[in-house]
């Protein structure tokens, strides 16, 4: 079970928001692999990383949005997953008949999500907290 | 989450930064390993999580609990962490067995004493329970610093080079035996190594940390090694041959003939620096699958590989020496040219200029 | 979630160590710093009288005893430790470590015993006169042992010890491998010594000199009893018979720019040194195989200062005790022995305490100050006794009359003396001159412990406290005891600083042992001084177990197998 504690908090709601729903879609592949349905989680990961991608999109614009002075860096930083993405997704369809893809894909998913993707997001999380405590955008319209 | 959470680690001595913006995460039962060159860098950011070394910028957390932030910082004895030094720092006046038993004072005896003995019979050193450290090899003593560092069932795992100080034939059987043994005890492990094959044999999880204190990349072994981020980490892993070839029309060109191109937006005849790995390179006796014809400088056989030198006879990259890797034995007798064409799965493309 | 327990503070936050090791640095050198000031700034001034009578002598005469011993013990301490390393000949193992054995004599002692055998009336020049029928003094030339050529031989005798060792080590260590190597290249063994093997260990020889030279401008015995006029002389005679405590305070800052000097080339001389674990192993030489002749000569050249420095002299000490034997006067010893013991022991104890203190300060703390520190309050054992005992009587004397002006002012009554004349002033003396022994003991023994044993320990679970009682205790033990072991012997065998401090109606062995040699009465005295001798054995015993450590094969074994 994966969760996200304090120490991954960006203290942004959009971004918590969206980290912490792609947390639960993480557990419920965890568990469609305990329960030993591959199917399940064959379809599972495709809209991970559909959700991931469009947690991508919001993110930027927001940095956009407050001026954040890197992010054309975070921008790259996105792009470079997606190689990792594809990864994720070709496990995916091996998990049918591959207890190893499995195991990977399980590891795969937490890694990226808390290390590659939440802790390149510490980088802003002080310039977006001061930047929406002076009133700023909070949200992406 | 349970594991290790670090956060915007910054460190310097005096003048000097040698970690810069480091964050990591080690879920509970996965090694992650920090690859990087000797020096200072790595073994530091163990200590600062082991709580050894000031934390001067950043936070620790272990199993959601923030153990250091700020000024505020929890000692060492008290953050219930196992360390492994690279030196082992087994006590030289204690047993082996009053060694493993050392961080298990808070139990009555004989409870202590039988945790002990698991870890040592995981470790296979129970028959040398009561021999003092003077008298064991290197690889022995260091099953023994691991037995030590796991008895007290802490919470998360340090290893700092822990195969380093052993001979090569040594080296492979205690690696496994110490994955087994972290495995078997189902703790977050981080491990910080300047080899690379331990790296990849260990982790679940590669960060490679770069001489300016910066991560340069993370992933799977499978990630660095087939997709290194940047030339410094397509290095790591030894020696790597190198082209320079030139944009034209889409595709690389270069003395191998005309590879694909990987970025597309690379400028018509711009510089782009492809570099190789011996492995990558593929000898034949006729230029049927393309590449080019070259002259061979010398072969030397490794046992089950073989290394050949050679040299590109036309083209841009004309007189350039190169050496490949191949199974088996090469055959210098053979007769008729020899081509040396690129694999591209072992070719890994960096736009120069960028 | 954040735990409420975390500290704000960093690992130790112990800023009592720094103090405490600055406090111990500070009144290590107050003695010296009160001399110096007292020259400066004397009472009664007789600096002038001092410069155009005995000034002149002092420097001249303390200036020949430097040179000679210097040479002296250069040629014995060299030559012997190159026949011992480099060659092979009849009796070699026995000789490297029995070559130390002149270390337990003190000078003084073997100055009586040379005295006694050599001087007219003794034994050997009443055999010369019998065996070639002189009978007066104008018959024959009996070289006169109670001079400053007398006074070299003695300390040579008993000082070569320090350049043998040190130069024994620096032919082991550092030119094993370069001196095969220029034999390689076809210089023969005499041109390797003068050429290779000479250089390279003239540090670790510069050093052993600097150690000698600093004994004998220490020596006060032996100068004493020979009448040598040289500054050690001249200072307790400016004090006991002038009376003028500026006078000697003024004498014994020219002794110090001496001592400044043999620090200085000691220190330059370690930095230029190679950094060696003193325990590494013996390695095996070539050695020249000195046949028939040139062997026996060899034996014969190790031979003597050892027969001469210590065997004889022990014998003739052996002789007397058991002929002078008398029950009533060893009684009186005894009472002496306990004496010296109780001050030993208590000064020995002291001193390891204040090592483990500024020891353990620079391991947590370090830095520049603390290594400072260490090195500043370790700085005793260059400056000679007599000097030190100068600075201690002028800094109690005005701690006492400070603190008998307070009670007078302030209380009406005199406190009179506290601390001059007391026990607590010579165990102050000895605390000074031997803090450095006891710190290098400690120092190293503590440098076993890996700070990676530290990190281990911590993250075990055990505090900073609970490490020091599991890890460093047991560890260090040895070396604790070693470091007692040797300040004891030190202060057994100390005498200017004693005869200067010592409390009325208090005497220690080698006080007495000065006292009854100088009323020409050693047969009286010679149990005392056996007993001396005795102690000084010990450390001998030390060295020569460590020599035998480092031989190969001596280390054990390591099991095969992962």
């Amino acid at each position: 079970m994966v969760e996200i504690t304090r120490s991954f908090e960006i203290e942004v709601e959009l971004i918590d928001n969206d980290h912490r729903r792609l947390v639960e879609i993480i557990n419920e592949i965890t568990q469609a692999i305990d329960d030993d349905q591959p199917e399940e989680c064959a379809r599972l990961v495709p809209d991970f990383v559909a959700f991931t991608k469009r947690h991508f999109a919001r993110e930027e614009a927001l940095l956009e949005k407050n001026g954040y002075p890197q992010v054309d860096k975070h921008r790259r930083h996105h792009a470079s997953l997606d190689d990792k993405m594809k990864t994720m997704e070709a496990l995916a369809l091996n998990v049918v008949d591959s207890p190893a893809a499995r195991d990977t894909l399980r590891k795969e998913l937490v890694f990226f999500l808390m290390d590659d993707v939440i802790n390149e997001d510490m980088d802003f999380k002080n310039f977006l907290v001061n930047a929406t405590s002076k009133g700023n955008e909070t949200t992406d319209e | 989450m349970q594991g290790l959470h670090m956060v915007g680690i910054h460190h310097a001595y005096g003048a000097a930064k040698i970690l810069n913006n480091i964050s990591l995460t080690v879920p509970a039962g996965e090694l992650v390993c920090l690859l990087g060159p000797s020096g200072c860098g790595k073994t530091t950011l163990l200590r600062i999580a082991a709580g050894l070394e000031q934390l001067q910028a950043g936070s620790v957390t272990i199993d959601e609990v923030v153990i250091a932030e700020g000024p505020a910082q929890l000692p060492p004895e008290e953050r219930r962490i196992g360390y492994m030094f690279q030196d082992y720092a087994l006590f030289p006046h204690l047993s082996v067995l009053d060694n493993v038993i050392f961080g298990l004072f808070r139990r009555d005896r004989r409870t202590a004493r039988a945790r002990a003995l698991v870890m040592l019979d995981q470790v296979g050193m129970v028959p040398h329970a009561e021999k003092y450290p003077h008298m064991l090899s290197g690889g022995q003593q260091q099953r023994v610093a691991l037995a030590r560092a796991l008895a007290p069932e802490p919470r998360l795992v340090l290893l700092d080079e822990p195969f380093s100080d052993l001979d090569t034939n040594m080296r492979a059987r205690v690696r496994q035996q110490t994955l087994s043994v972290l495995k078997q005890n189902n703790v977050a492990t981080l491990m910080v190594t300047h080899d690379p094959e331990e790296a990849m044999f260990m982790a679940d999880r590669i960060k490679v940390l770069g001489d300016q204190g910066r991560i340069l990349q993370s992933g799977r072994p499978a990630d660095i090694y087939y997709k290194p981020a940047d030339e410094y980490v397509a290095r790591l892993f030894g020696p790597m041959n190198m082209i320079d070839g030139v944009v034209e029309q889409g595709g690389l060109k270069s003395s191998f003939g005309t590879m694909a191109l990987e970025d597309s937006t690379a400028a018509e005849g711009s510089i782009v620096r492809v570099l190789i790995r011996p492995e990558g390179m593929i000898l034949s006796n006729g230029g049927g699958d393309g590449g080019a014809p070259v002259d061979i400088i010398s072969a030397h056989l490794l046992g089950d590989t073989s290394v050949v030198r050679f040299k590109v006879r036309n083209g841009i990259n004309s007189g350039a020496e190169f050496h490949m890797r191949m199974s088996g034995a090469f055959d210098p007798t053979e007769l008729g040219q020899i081509w040396a064409r690129v694999d591209l799965r072992h070719a890994f493309q960096y736009p120069q200029n960028q | 979630m954040k735990a409420p327990w975390l500290r704000r503070r960093g690992w130790l936050g112990l800023n009592g160590w720094t103090a405490g090791t600055i406090f111990i640095a500070a009144l290590a050198t107050v003695p010296i710093f009160a001399v110096v000031y007292l020259a400066l700034t004397p009472t009664e001034n007789i600096w002038p009288h001092l410069v155009s009578t005995v000034l002149g002598g002092y420097v001249t005469t303390t200036l020949i005893l430097m040179l000679g011993v210097g040479l002296g013990t250069l040629l014995i301490g060299v030559g012997t430790a190159w026949l011992v390393t480099m060659c092979r000949f009849p009796g070699r193992r026995l000789f490297e470590w029995g070559m130390l054995l002149p270390m337990a004599m003190p000078a003084y002692i073997i100055a009586y015993v040379y005295t006694d055998i050599l001087e007219f009336a003794g034994p050997m020049q009443a055999m010369l006169r019998e065996i070639f029928g002189w009978s007066s003094k104008r018959d024959y030339w009996f070289p006169e042992i109670r001079s400053l050529g007398g006074a070299i031989a003695m300390m040579t005798l008993v000082l070569y010890p320090y350049v043998y060792l040190l130069a024994r080590a620096s032919f082991l260590e550092q030119s094993v491998g370069v001196f095969e190597a220029s034999r390689s290249l076809g210089r023969g063994p005499w041109r390797s010594f003068f050429t290779v093997a000479l250089p390279l260990a003239r540090p670790g020889i510069v050093i052993g000199l600097s150690l000698v030279l600093m004994e004998t401008l220490n020596d006060y015995g032996t100068v004493d009893f020979f009448a040598v006029n040289t500054f050690s002389l001249g200072i307790f005679d400016v004090w006991m018979n002038m009376n003028n405590v500026s006078g000697a305070a003024q004498l014994a800052s020219v002794m110090l720019l001496f001592v400044a000097f043999l620090v200085f080339s000691e220190r330059y001389a370690r930095r230029k040194q190679r950094f060696h674990n003193t325990t590494s192993k013996f390695q095996a030489l070539p050695g020249f195989q000195l046949s028939g002749g040139r062997g026996l000569a060899a034996t014969f050249l190790c031979l003597a200062p050892v027969l001469l420095g210590f065997v004889l002299p022990t014998l003739v000490l052996l002789s007397y005790a058991q002929k002078h034997y008398e029950p009533e006067l060893s009684g009186e010893i005894l009472g002496h022995a306990l004496n010296s013991m109780k001050l030993s022991v208590l000064a020995g104890a002291i001193a390891v305490l204040v090592a483990i203190i500024m020891a353990y300060s620079a391991r947590i703390k370090g830095g520049k100050i603390l290594l400072l520190a260490s090195r500043v309050a370790a700085m005793g054992y260059a400056v000679p006794g007599a000097v030190l005992a100068v600075g201690v009587m002028i800094v109690l004397g005005n701690l006492d009359n400070g603190i008998d002006a307070i009670a007078r002012e302030n209380f009406g009554f005199s406190t009179g003396l506290i601390f001059s004349g007391t026990i607590a002033a010579v165990t102050f003396g000895y605390l000074v001159r031997f803090l450095a022994l006891s710190l290098g003991t400690v120092e190293a023994s503590l440098g076993k412990v890996t700070p990676s044993m530290d990190g281990a320990s911590r993250s075990l679970g055990r505090g900073a406290f609970a490490t020091m009682r599991y890890v460093h205790l047991p560890l260090i033990k040895g070396g604790v005891l070693t470091a007692v072991m040797l300040v004891f012997v030190d202060c057994m065998k100390e005498l200017p600083m004693t005869v200067i401090l010592q409390p009325f109606n208090f005497q220690t062995l080698a006080t007495f042992v000065h006292q009854y040699a100088s009323d020409e009465q050693l047969g009286d005295a010679a149990l005392a001084a056996l007993s001396i001798v005795g102690a000084g054995v010990v450390p001998v015993i030390l060295l020569s177990l460590s020599i035998a450590k480092s031989r190969p094969g001596s280390r054990p074994g390591h099991e095969e197998g992962v």
